[in-house]
């Protein structure tokens, strides 16, 4: 096992699986965020048919719908451009397991209501690409999120600008222990 | 700090600059909303909630009714039967295509005494409207109601309408104007909308207000 880890960092080392993982998602969250960002009313009516917001909370459904497609472009821009890669990863990891839940929870909703088979269920789930089948956008999501949590766990620093936004501490800078007799 | 602590805080510092960038974007934007606006009001104070639909599930929708002269019978589908129900549980008024047709044939159509108002965007808007019909974008509503308004309040009789089927822009629009003081008696909401008007042939006016560019379309 031990020796199945060390073979993974070291074709992680190699910076290759990292940066294909950045510039997918990256440029997938780019597109997708800005075909939300350029139709704000569009968003908003689609987040509205999860009927995730009770009464009287619409301020936070329009708060959504204006925020939401900023944080997907940016996360996508910082991805391409090896920026805070792990955190923006994590960012998207959690935004992605939440999407998929609101996907799945509508879905189910549907089939509950009509009987349709759940793989021929179909809507526009307001990800920027339309309507889509529910199950290839689970299977879609799926693997958009193990690039995510591929990017967590990658310790990978090559072509990327800035990998992390807070300077790394070095095991040098490590204060010393000192035992104080008392 | 512990490695795992760095990334955690990494992801709330590009969050936080997100959610700022959005703000900051959707405030200098002409497309932008108002966060603290309800874009979905109440039809009826204390009654039921304007529902969302649930949009299309992976099957076509049914043809909605043919074009008919306004002197024939129509026949509602299904979907339209739906919408209608919706619009009496939320106290709004439907009307029926004959009842468009006829209005729109009637003298005082000509003087605004009956008046089209379309809900729809900029876009669909000037592709295509009812000739003579006012532009209320419920989105966009501080752009159009100084115009609508006093033309509404006016009008013996108010027939708004957008795409139709699911489309709900129609009764937000007409909430709006029957909280500014529209005569609710007056409001009607076109149920069929802009696809039935189109579908039966009927005359459609492009681009602006009494622009005179209307073309009769095809009956489908």
């Amino acid at each position: 096992m031990s020796g199945q880890a060390g073979l993974l960092r070291r074709v992680d080392s190699t910076g290759v699986p990292a940066v294909l993982a950045r510039l997918v998602l990256g440029g997938l969250f780019i597109y997708m965020g800005y075909h939300k960002a350029v139709d704000p009313v569009g968003f908003l009516k689609l987040i509205r048919e999860y009927q995730m917001f009770p009464e009287g909370t619409h301020a936070a459904m329009n708060f959504l719908a204006v925020t939401l497609p900023w944080v997907e472009i940016l996360c996508g821009a910082l991805l391409v451009a090896g920026i805070a890669v792990r955190g923006t990863a994590l960012l998207l990891t959690v935004m992605l397991v939440g999407f998929t839940f609101a996907v799945i929870q509508r879905a189910l909703g549907i089939y509950q209501a009509g009987g349709i088979p759940f793989c021929a269920i179909k809507f526009d789930c307001g990800c920027g690409a339309g309507e889509v089948y529910i199950c290839n956008k689970v299977a879609e999501n799926a693997g958009l999120l193990l690039l995510s949590l591929l990017l967590v766990w990658s310790r990978a620093k090559r072509f990327a600008l800035r990998p992390s936004l807070l300077p790394e501490r070095r095991a040098a800078d490590a204060p010393a222990t000192v035992s104080a007799g008392r | 700090m512990s490695e795992t602590g760095r990334v955690v805080l990494e992801a709330f510092v590009v969050a936080a600059v997100g959610l700022g960038v959005g703000l900051a974007a959707n405030t200098m934007s002409p497309r932008g909303l108002s966060v603290s606006r309800n874009y979905f009001p109440k039809a009826t104070e204390g009654g039921g909630t304007t529902q969302p639909s649930n949009g299309t599930i992976g099957v076509e929708p049914p043809a909605t009714t043919q074009g008919v002269a306004a002197t024939q019978e129509t026949v509602v589908s299904p979907p339209g039967h739906a919408a209608v129900e919706r619009l009496r549980n939320n106290g709004l008024q439907p009307i029926s295509h004959d009842e468009v047709v006829q209005a729109f044939n009637d003298p005082q159509h000509q003087v605004d005494a009956i008046l089209f108002v379309d809900a729809r965007d900029d876009e669909h808007y000037r592709k295509g409207h009812i000739p003579r019909a006012v532009q209320l974008d419920h989105y966009r509503l501080e752009r159009y109601i100084d115009v609508v308004l006093p033309l509404a309040q006016a009008a013996e009789k108010v027939i708004v309408y957008c795409n139709g089927g699911d489309c709900e822009d129609s009764e937000f629009a007409t909430i709006e104007l029957r909280n500014r003081g529209v005569d609710p008696t007056r409001l009607f909401i076109y149920v069929g909308g802009m696809k039935e008007w189109e579908a039966g042939g009927l005359p459609v006016e492009k681009g602006d207000r009494n622009s005179g560019d209307i073309s009769t379309g095809a009956a489908r």
